[in-house]
């Protein structure tokens, strides 16, 4: 539909105005671009939390309960607001490279059996707690990204899911993932399921791995596809 | 007579017991002479009392103490008064904010001014008020700006005479900053001093063509006075747009300075200018501290001061001299200071498209999170951010009223994030001792005789240090991340230490035993 000139502009102008304010607030998790870095692709058109305006201006100014999206409207106004669905509206075509080419029946029978990936990681219920979980990563998480998580685990560890290696004054070291610290304490929620909480000045040593505890995939590409296909369909109640 | 009487309450010398100005003295020190509260007793400190104001939202204020009563604000609009001794709520002030603002930063607020039976603070829109301390009905209301063009204020006014000296926001939205002073007694302005040199005034060729007119220079963090020299002392932000630096050729003169500014006039003494030209978000706001120390055997007036970009300051506030000024952080676009005091710039430190890695980050080495001075160490307590990170240019379309950024800046990927609380020799800038700590240390710091500093943690603890050797010697979770300032204050000949984080204030005290 053609606008008249001066609503074009100023759609324009809302934009670009939303840009300079996705750069601050949003382009840390979503990327300069909204690629999707960690957070979802926004630049691929589908937005698993509602697509109108209303929307996903709702997403940015309450935030999304249960994912890592959190509430802007502290620091944005509706107008605001408004720029930013405008600026993410804008993007048009999607960013991503990746595409599905696996078959998500053969990802989900890799996934729960020799990826071994259930050991690690929840979907429904079902799996492990040391890992994220993977309820509705398909529509968290930008296929490049998941990809990645296979191909390179430590390229990025999300907080709450890196590796570390204590040992206690006199006792035995343990191995976790780093659930929080402070300057004074460390919360480790270790590889058999269970919580500690530290002291600093009761441990001998704390290493944060730079590895993550997830080994690379031994899949082959076509498996990864298909377990990536299968991840794709993770997304949640709709 | 009420003129005069305000006038003899200002000048009086502080009674030790209370804390009626911001930054705990005029020379924004945050020492209290008070001293129950040792080295040697805070490992007893407990709570005394909370008290919920359960109004959500960022606190960054410093509660005020008078005669019994703790006065404070919040963000949205809020200023409370609480009854000391027992936290029990005395008046609650609410103002109504407008729907559409435009800000950069949320709607914090830092706290009040007092005077007689007034209070003094500002609004987020632009507006500066006087409550009646007894009551916390409005007394005046006087706009310093039109918010809709992008202004607005979150300091706590400074007491000079009989007036309030007040500080915007708004550089971030192609503003032109200034730093306003009011009648207490009537809210009338008395004077306006203009962040952005003009052409045909001092500094006015810093300037190309009209950037002058929307060159930002914020005044959002309260300075200090000297009542002796009667200067006010007040540190001005950044240019604007922050980034783009191609906009604005030239050394874009008063931001970015501490400026020294007549009491009664408003009238420019001298200025310094920290970062010339920043294209950083470099702001020169960070609050002047005033001591006066003998250095090689000289008595010196000095203001010192801890900058964003990453440089802490020794200055004669009598002239404007550097005396001496060294990184304080990691520090990579300058090492040092030529004979003038100007930083020795290394080439390729400006924003580019691609984008340039640089120490400090756009939050500098050191945010508006206050310093402390303590005269009975002799150090300058500084939390400290160690953090560094990509700054891209970009064209920039301005728009009336619309932030201005210009730019932007993020993370250098798999980058450390760290921080410290460092202790200078105030006399020279020697760094005595530091605690480190393992994100940038963005809280606030108290200074008492009795040997000790409180730092606020944003892992949620506030922590009590050793003021001569940075020691741990106490600390209590509260819960949430700790931006605003402890104060202290003596009621009924206990001392007590006052902090809030989130919506709450906590009061702190020893045992009866332990005294």
């Amino acid at each position: 539909m053609a606008l008249p000139l001066a609503a074009q502009q100023s759609q324009q102008s809302d934009a670009a105005l939303g840009a300079f304010t996705f750069r601050t607030y949003c382009s840390g998790c979503h990327g300069l671009k909204g690629q999707g870095v960690r957070g979802p692709d926004l630049a691929g058109g589908r937005f698993t939390h509602g697509d109108t305006d209303a929307d996903v201006a709702r997403a940015i100014s309450r935030g999304i309960p249960g994912t890592g999206m959190p509430g802007f409207g502290t620091y944005l106004n509706e107008e605001a607001v408004g720029q930013v669905v405008a600026f993410v509206k804008s993007l048009h075509g999607g960013t991503g490279t990746v595409t599905l080419k696996g078959d998500p029946q053969r990802g989900n029978d890799i996934f729960w059996g020799k990826g071994n990936c259930g050991s690690c990681h929840m979907v429904s219920g079902r799996g492990g707690r040391l890992g994220p979980e993977l309820t509705r990563t398909g529509a968290q998480r930008p296929l490049a990204y998941l990809q990645e998580s296979m191909l390179k685990p430590s390229a990025d560890i999300p907080d709450g899911y890196k590796g570390v290696r204590v040992v206690p004054r006199g006792g035995r070291p343990i191995t976790g993932v780093l659930k929080n610290q402070d300057d004074f304490t460390v919360q480790i929620f270790d590889t058999d399921e269970k919580y500690h909480s530290f002291r600093r000045d009761s441990l001998a040593r704390i290493e944060e791995l730079e590895t993550s505890l997830m080994p690379p995939s031994a899949l082959s590409a076509a498996e990864i596809d298909d377990v990536l296909a299968y991840l794709d369909t993770l997304r949640g109640k709709q | 007579m009420r003129f005069l009487a305000l006038l003899l309450v200002a000048a009086a010398p502080l009674a030790a017991q209370n804390w009626t100005i911001y930054g705990g003295n005029l020379g924004s020190q945050r020492f209290s002479p008070l001293k129950q509260i040792t080295a040697a007793n805070v490992n007893r400190l407990g709570v005394n009392w909370v008290s919920q104001t359960r109004i959500e939202g960022h606190y960054e204020g410093t509660p005020l103490f008078e005669d019994g009563i703790l006065y404070f604000t919040g963000p949205g609009g809020h200023a409370f008064a609480v009854d000391a001794r027992t936290g029990r709520s005395l008046w609650h002030y609410t103002r109504p904010l407008p729907e559409k603002m435009k800000l950069c930063c949320g709607t914090v607020n830092r706290g009040m001014a007092l005077a007689g039976d007034r209070l003094f603070l500002v609004t987020v829109d632009a507006h500066v008020l006087a409550l009646d301390k007894k009551t916390g009905h409005l007394v005046w209301d006087t706009e310093m700006a039109d918010y809709k063009l992008g202004y607005s204020a979150t300091g706590a006014p400074l007491l000079v005479k009989d007036k309030v000296v007040v500080g915007v926001g708004g550089a971030e939205m192609g503003t032109r900053g200034f730093l306003d002073a009011y009648s207490i007694d009537t809210g009338k302005r008395a004077w306006r001093f203009w962040t952005t040199a003009a052409p045909g005034e001092p500094g006015g060729e810093t300037w190309t063509g009209d950037a002058w007119t929307r060159g930002g220079g914020s005044s959002w963090v309260t300075g200090s006075y000297d009542p002796h020299l009667n200067l006010v002392y007040w540190g001005i932000g950044n240019p604007g747009p922050d980034l783009n630096g191609h906009i604005r050729p030239g050394d874009n003169l008063f931001t970015n300075c501490v400026v020294a500014l007549d009491g009664d006039t408003g009238k420019l003494k001298w200025h310094y200018q920290y970062t010339p030209h920043d294209t950083h978000d470099w702001d020169g706001v960070n609050e002047p501290i005033l001591a006066d120390l003998t250095i090689n055997g000289v008595p010196r007036k000095i203001l010192m001061e801890a900058n964003r970009n990453g440089f802490i300051y020794g200055i004669d506030r009598q002239e404007g001299k550097v005396v001496w000024g060294k990184p304080f952080v990691k520090t990579t676009w300058a090492e040092k200071l030529d004979e003038n005091g100007r930083p020795m710039v290394k080439p390729g430190s400006d924003p580019t498209p691609e984008g340039v890695e640089a120490c400090p980050g756009l939050g500098g080495g050191k945010n508006w999170n206050h310093a402390a001075y303590s005269p009975q160490t002799g150090l300058f307590y500084v939390p400290s951010a160690e953090e560094c990170e990509i700054f891209y240019s970009s064209d920039a379309p301005r728009l009336e009223g619309a932030q201005w950024l210009g730019s932007t800046n993020e993370a250098v990927p798999n980058g450390k994030r760290t921080g410290a609380l460092r202790a200078f020799d105030a006399r020279d800038g020697k760094l005595v001792w530091e605690f480190k700590t393992m994100r940038p240390a963005r809280g606030c710091v108290l200074t008492t005789a009795g040997e000790l500093v409180f730092l606020g943690d944003g892992g949620g603890y506030l922590i009590a240090f050793h003021a001569r050797t940075g020691k741990v010697l106490w600390r209590f979770q509260l819960g949430t991340g700790v931006s605003a300032p402890a104060m202290t204050y003596e009621l009924d000949g206990k001392q007590y230490v006052a902090v809030l984080a989130g919506p709450s204030l906590f009061t702190f005290a020893l045992p009866e035993a332990s005294r």
